[in-house]
């Protein structure tokens, strides 16, 4: 996944635990862009670590959980983000890599993206993701 | 992000081809910049600094459009790389073979023109991903299947152009397509088959109108930029049901690629059926890191652990039935009776697999042309998310399969790779599609990714396997591995290529064709 807000290298010099990476993760996205504060939001996790549910709960802002576990099917049809957006969101989570890959790349041809993330473990990853609307692509 | 130029491009030329390109699609759908980040490779395994890196981008929405940036590129001497859908991932995405290249983004050309429930066809656009196609047909209440690969979020069109494959019977895409419009080098417009002829109404029934048939010069190719494509759909047949075999032992798939064979070839297996590996079955819904902290290849204990726990075997066939029932159950029969000559071989159908997670369920939707992107689940095998193809083409053969195999894995693990791999089987050929899965954030592993790559490629030749399709970054490699008689197949090609293209501005590189100014000896 690419690094918007932060660079990789900001990411890397935190330092920090799996907890305080959620953390340092969203709360630089979100004091990057002030539109990120009040945005529709969607939080993830993966049920089949023990983890990951648990940190995505402490995510600023992470309100209602959805869990998705290896199969990224269901997070296309969760929110159109192809073509049907028209305000900013932020998505972020605690999973695979694979879960902020879709989403990544569900939509960034078509949609404008701020994005960091920071590995966890071997596994998981905390991320998140503000996806702008560009005009329609149609 | 700096800016990058078309080889031999000076940056005011360059500067001047983007306006051009400004006052045919607007300003708003020329990009540079930071926006490029969305045409870099996701999955990018070569250690080449600034690979495959796009210098601008330009997102048409109409043929005519095409048809008029073509020809700014021609006038401005810049060359162009178009995308469909830009998902091919594995294999390049939306990044083009040559750095500076502006990628030509079809996406807003994305309309289906077309559905005939009657004649089973569709005609689309290059930006028509699969579940756009589904869920059109699902919306329409059509009585057709979709044929589609993993995972659906590609290009109908860009697949098919590619040689890829799905899993129903009609799992060979580009023997499906009925029909092109092409925008040619040059910016004039072709239609192929039957739509050369004025007022036909066969162009997506016939494949082959009159003369020289030229659909697969546009396959894999550089040759022009096809902007509508038939396909053939599938009517939903009368019944539908998927099973699953699966065999115990490492040893086991001589005998059932060989036993297999037959069925294939006289149509009781009718469709786009799989043998799969253990650990590629396994790691759709696992990680490596629930079975093992420790590197290298995994020792037998843990693979029986997770083939008891999985209910998996070391080799796994999924396929289906289609058709009224008792034609069903007549081919069932003699598939049945032929695989239970492999001792421990066991059959299942759908309701035998409990789970509702089990990677059977996500097959069987697969194999009634139901697009999903659960296949995307393995890429986290390892950590980390990379993954590229390693495709061989082999005769239907058990021994030819264990020797690819054996080859393969042998290969993976001295290099500290899993070994992951589908044999899609064709109408006579045996793909072997192994996926080197690899962490796309350490550059170390990401080198011996491609190390091992490149010595399989070239084992793989020497045995007289060659790649079906391959990455960006080994389309020269592969490319030459089809060098009988001096390489006369790619002179053709480079021959095509000067006639049709002579300014050089389409695509330079695909498929190891370049045009005469960017060719090197």
């Amino acid at each position: 996944m690419r690094d918007g807000v932060w660079t990789r290298r900001d990411l890397l010099s935190v330092g920090v635990g799996a907890a305080g990476a959620c953390a340092a993760v969203t709360a630089g996205a979100a004091a990057q862009n002030p539109l990120a504060h009040g945005l529709a939001t969607w939080t993830f996790y993966d049920p089949r670590f023990a983890d990951s549910e648990r940190l995505a709960a402490a995510l600023p802002g992470a309100g209602q959980l959805h869990p998705v576990g290896s199969d990224p099917t269901p997070l296309l049809g969760l929110v159109d983000l192809e073509r049907g957006l028209s305000a900013p969101i932020l998505l972020q989570g605690v999973t695979t890599e694979v879960v902020p890959f879709c989403l990544e790349h569900s939509v960034d041809r078509h949609h404008r993206l701020e994005g960091c993330s920071r590995r966890v473990d071997g596994d998981l990853f905390a991320w998140s993701l503000i996806v702008h609307p560009r005009p329609s692509a149609a | 992000m700096k800016q990058i130029l078309p080889p031999g491009v000076s940056a005011e030329a360059f500067a001047e081809a983007l306006n051009a390109f400004r006052t045919i699609v607007g300003s708003e759908f020329v990009y540079t910049g930071e926006s490029l980040v969305s045409y870099s490779d996701p999955y990018g395994i070569t250690t080449e600094e600034g690979a495959h890196a796009a210098s601008a981008a330009i997102a048409p929405a109409s043929t005519e459009q095409v048809q008029e940036i073509v020809r700014a590129a021609n006038r401005h001497g810049v060359p162009l790389w178009p995308v469909s859908c830009g998902r091919n991932l594995g294999y390049g995405g939306a990044s083009p073979r040559m750095s500076g290249t502006i990628v030509l983004d079809l996406k807003r050309m994305n309309r289906i023109l077309d559905v005939s429930e009657e004649d089973g066809y569709a005609l689309v656009e290059p930006g028509v991903s699969y579940f756009d196609l589904y869920n059109h047909i699902q919306a329409k209440g059509y009585k057709l299947w979709l044929d589609v690969p993993d995972p659906g979020w590609g290009s109908v069109m860009g697949n098919a152009l590619d040689h890829g494959v799905g899993y129903t019977p009609y799992g060979d895409h580009f023997a499906m397509q009925c029909g092109m419009e092409v925008v040619l080098p040059n910016g004039e417009l072709m239609r192929t088959g039957m739509g050369a002829m004025p007022g036909s109404s066969t162009w997506q029934l016939f494949k082959y109108g009159f003369g020289p048939y030229v659909d697969g010069m546009f396959s894999q190719s550089n040759f022009g930029v096809v902007t509508k494509m038939g396909i053939w759909l599938m009517p939903e047949p009368p019944g539908y049901r998927p099973y699953m075999i699966s065999f115990q032992r490492e040893d086991d798939l001589e005998q059932v690629v060989d036993i297999l064979r037959p069925l294939k070839v006289g149509s009781v297996i009718q469709n786009g059926a799989t043998i799969r590996s253990l650990l590629l079955s396994a790691a759709v819904n696992s990680t490596r890191s629930q079975y093992t902290s420790k590197p290298g290849p995994l020792p037998d204990s843990t693979l029986k652990k997770i083939m008891a726990e999985k209910e998996l075997g070391m080799w796994n066939i999924y396929g289906a039935l289609y058709g009224p029932p008792p034609v069903m159950d007549a081919l069932w029969g003699a598939i049945r009776d032929a695989f239970s000559k492999v001792p421990g071989a066991k059959f299942y159908f759908q309701e035998d697999r409990k789970d509702p997670r089990d990677l059977f369920h996500v097959r069987a939707n697969t194999m009634k042309g139901v697009p999903s992107l659960s296949e995307f689940g393995f890429v986290n095998w390892s950590g980390g998310g990379g993954h590229i193809g390693f495709s061989p083409v082999s005769a239907i053969r058990g021994k030819e399969a264990m020797k690819q195999y054996t080859l393969v894995r042998d290969r993976l693990h001295e290099y500290g790779f899993d070994y992951l791999s589908i044999f899609a089987i064709g109408w006579r050929e045996l793909h072997h599609v192994v996926e080197l899965l690899f962490d796309r954030n350490d550059p170390v592993i990401k080198r011996k990714a491609e190390e091992v790559f490149r010595v399989l490629v070239h084992e793989a030749a020497a045995a007289g396997y060659g790649e079906y399709r391959t990455h960006l970054s080994f389309m020269d490699e592969i490319a030459a591995t089809y060098g009988w008689n001096d390489h006369a197949l790619l002179k053709f090609h480079q021959t095509i290529k000067d006639a049709l293209d002579p300014k050089g501005i389409l695509a330079p590189g695909k498929s190891g064709i370049w045009p005469s100014r960017y060719r090197r000896s």
